[in-house]
């Protein structure tokens, strides 16, 4: 029963939000906006798990004095000064609030942009003229790239509505066909949940 | 190793100096190249401006702080339009920092045109499972998040939130709500609001995407879903130009530009060694 | 040139150069930067939770509006934290469990509709007002329809029908992933220039900012 009366409650709160969308009965009844609210208490009491996980992974790190263990203290460290700091006075303190925009969100800004230069080599080694279909994605790719940016209409005019053509046109014909296929995968993954096919997240395998 | 293999083989360092060069003449010494105006960005700003004042306009942030560069600009003109316009609004954000990054940016503007905050526009901040909160927030927002505000202020000491205010914003649906913006990187976002609200209540709503997120979001705008859509920096800097609003995305697209060709240039490189040193083994 | 003096804009590029730094290799400086950055936004979001909504779930919600139904999703939620004792690491199951079934009775109640109009507006009407429109919808129909021909990998491609229109669908997808791949790299870019700007603008004070 470990696993099958967990899979019972999941598919029984799967089945009230459908009865809720489709019978006027199951809208009267309000189970959904309360299972709504509960669900919202629910994922807040979660709040410290990726905290916890990160304590375990570092602190073991320390204690067993893995290879750049230093580090592992500089965050643990850095975790816990900044979760008492933040507690203490609120986020929204001076002084939490000072760290979190001078250095946490220069940082994720910058680790976000350094991907570019990642791109623009990437680009470069592995965009090869091999077959016909790697030629028609590097020249779509350059394409849609130069003629997005305001320098394609500068350089030759018309370069913006041919990346724009292909954008509204080929590469919506191309994405509406896979978003159907997308929509269609999640629909039969929902359903397979609900019948009690679906079994990975109680430890066991799919049937 | 040939010359042509050397031209396949040229050191990431070298690569990377060139891309952090072209943009930073660029940042230095901007080009001015003429922005024009893409439909789908008409097509949004047409739609925000068919409101009329005090009709309420519901912007998400569901964003980090790795894509502020994007979408911060899009934000400023965004609320530069809606206050313009005496639209009143509500903002939320699906991910759990964005409403600390679009505060002091609609602030800017509400100060800009003499908005008061909790009569013309509210920030409700983030809650955990959004996505639930936002499904909740349909029957009543004041029970989804709690009852407070991103500052933990009561809703009922805010009249844009009040309930004894007979024009107060009550419930995410077309009683209440005329236009929904989501400002986003991924997902949660734009998707979830035109299933859960928008489509439901028949609300129009448009995405002010990061320009990654472009050619999938193209299909909903294909399909009739979202009235426009604001599409990344090139977007931003349109729109700041229907709107009349403060012109910050502009130097970034001239670097965005120089950059482009720095990588189509490296592109070609790359395919001239590959295609010219097999024509010279063969 | 007039460095900036504010203390908050030269934290900020040392932690922007901390990072970029990572471009020349692996190094101290770079392993300090990630592990400052992982760290805070953990102890960032455990924080705002706790004051902006755990804390005022038992103070106001439980304690003082008397929602004491409330303690039942509590106890649920907590549940999750079993996982980190052997023993009882099966309780966890509940709340994941809750949490997938739901999620699954929210996408077949709500998500038919807009898959629905992605549906119905692929049968596209040819005749445009324009002939370049009239070619662009039969292009799109077309594009689609080959898209979808693409994936259907349990039909036998043995009739001239299939070949072409999964050849086509082929092409479609790789001028479409062309296309990503091109919006990726403007992306990036931007997001590189915010950075340079933050740099030569606010800290160097060379560039406007």
């Amino acid at each position: 029963m470990r696993k099958e009366l967990p899979m019972f409650i999941g598919v029984l709160a799967g089945l009230a939000v459908i009865f809720d969308r489709y019978f006027v009965l199951g809208r009267n009844l309000g189970l959904t906006a309360t299972l709504d609210d509960w669900s919202v208490v629910m994922d807040g009491m979660m709040f410290a798990v990726g905290f916890i996980n990160l304590t375990r992974l570092h602190y073991l790190n320390v204690k067993r004095r893995r290879a750049g263990f230093i580090y592992s203290i500089v965050l643990l460290v850095t975790m816990y000064g900044y979760l008492a700091l933040a507690l203490y006075e609120t986020v929204d303190g001076p002084n939490a609030t000072f760290i979190f925009d001078n250095v946490f969100r220069t940082m994720g800004s910058t680790m976000y942009g350094m991907i570019a230069f990642f791109i623009a080599s990437a680009a470069y080694r592995a965009f090869r003229v091999r077959t016909r279909e790697a030629t028609l994605m590097l020249v779509a790719a350059v394409l849609v790239m130069i003629g997005k940016a305001p320098v394609g209409d500068a350089l030759v005019a018309g370069w913006d509505p041919l990346a724009e053509w292909i954008l509204n046109v080929i590469n919506t014909g191309g994405m509406k066909g896979i978003l159907l296929g997308a929509y269609l995968g999640a629909f039969a993954t929902a359903l397979r949940v609900l019948l009690g096919l679906e079994r990975a997240h109680l430890g066991g395998a799919a049937k | 190793m040939n010359f042509w293999d050397r031209m396949q083989d040229i050191d990431v360092r070298i690569i990377y100096i060139v891309i952090f060069l072209v943009c930073t003449i660029a940042v230095i010494k901007p080009l001015g190249l003429p922005i024009a105006i893409s439909n789908t960005t008409v097509q949004a700003f047409e739609t925000m401006d068919s409101l009329e004042p005090g009709d309420v306009v519901w912007l998400d942030a569901a964003y980090s702080p790795g894509s502020e560069s994007e979408l911060n600009p899009m934000v400023l003109a965004v609320a530069h339009h809606a206050f313009k316009k005496d639209l009143k609004v509500v903002t939320f954000a699906l991910w759990n920092m964005g409403q600390k990054i679009v505060q002091p940016l609609i602030e800017d503007r509400a100060e800009h045109f003499g908005k008061e905050y909790g009569v013309d526009w509210v920030n409700l901040g983030f809650r955990p499972a959004a996505l639930m909160v936002l499904r909740a927030m349909r029957d009543g927002i004041h029970d989804a998040v709690g009852g407070v505000d991103d500052f933990g202020t009561p809703l009922s000491e805010l009249p844009l939130m009040d309930p004894d205010n007979p024009n107060a914003v009550l419930e995410l649906n077309d009683k209440y709500v005329d236009l929904i913006v989501v400002f986003e990187t991924g997902s949660p976002g734009t998707v979830d609001y035109l299933t859960y609200v928008a489509l439901e209540y028949d609300i129009p709503i448009f995405p002010a995407l990061v320009q990654v997120s472009v050619p999938g979001a193209l299909a909903y705008v294909q399909s009739g879903d979202y009235s426009g859509l604001i599409p990344g920096l090139r977007g931003a800097a349109e729109y700041q130009i229907l709107a009349g609003a403060p012109p910050t995305a502009a130097t970034g697209t001239d670097a965005q530009s120089l950059g482009a060709l720095a990588i189509t240039a490296f592109i070609i490189l790359g395919n001239l060694g590959y295609l010219l040193g097999r024509k010279n083994a063969a | 040139m007039l460095v900036s003096t504010d203390a908050g804009i030269w934290i900020g590029a040392i932690s922007t150069i901390a990072i970029w730094s990572f471009l020349v290799g692996d190094n101290p400086l770079w392993r300090v930067a990630e592990s400052i950055f992982v760290a805070l936004a953990a102890a960032w979001s455990a924080a705002y939770m706790w004051h902006n909504y755990i804390w005022p779930t038992f103070s106001t919600q439980i304690a003082v509006e008397g929602k004491y139904l409330l303690i039942i999703p509590v106890i649920i939620g907590l549940l999750i934290y079993t996982r980190y004792f052997p023993g009882v690491s099966w309780l966890a199951r509940y709340p994941m469990s809750f949490w997938i079934g739901y999620s699954a009775g929210y996408i077949l109640a709500f998500q038919p509709q807009p898959f629905v109009n992605q549906v119905t507006s692929s049968f596209i009407k040819f005749g445009g007002a324009t002939t370049g429109e009239t070619i662009n919808n039969i292009l799109l129909f077309i594009a689609i329809i080959g898209t979808l021909m693409y994936f259907f990998f349990t039909v036998k491609r043995d009739n001239p029908v299939m070949v072409i229109g999964s050849t086509f669908g082929r092409w479609t997808i790789m001028i479409a992933l062309g296309a990503a791949f091109g919006s990726t790299a403007l992306f990036r870019l931007s997001l590189l220039l915010g950075r340079i700007q933050y740099i030569f603008g606010d800290w160097l004070q060379i560039a406007g900012g």
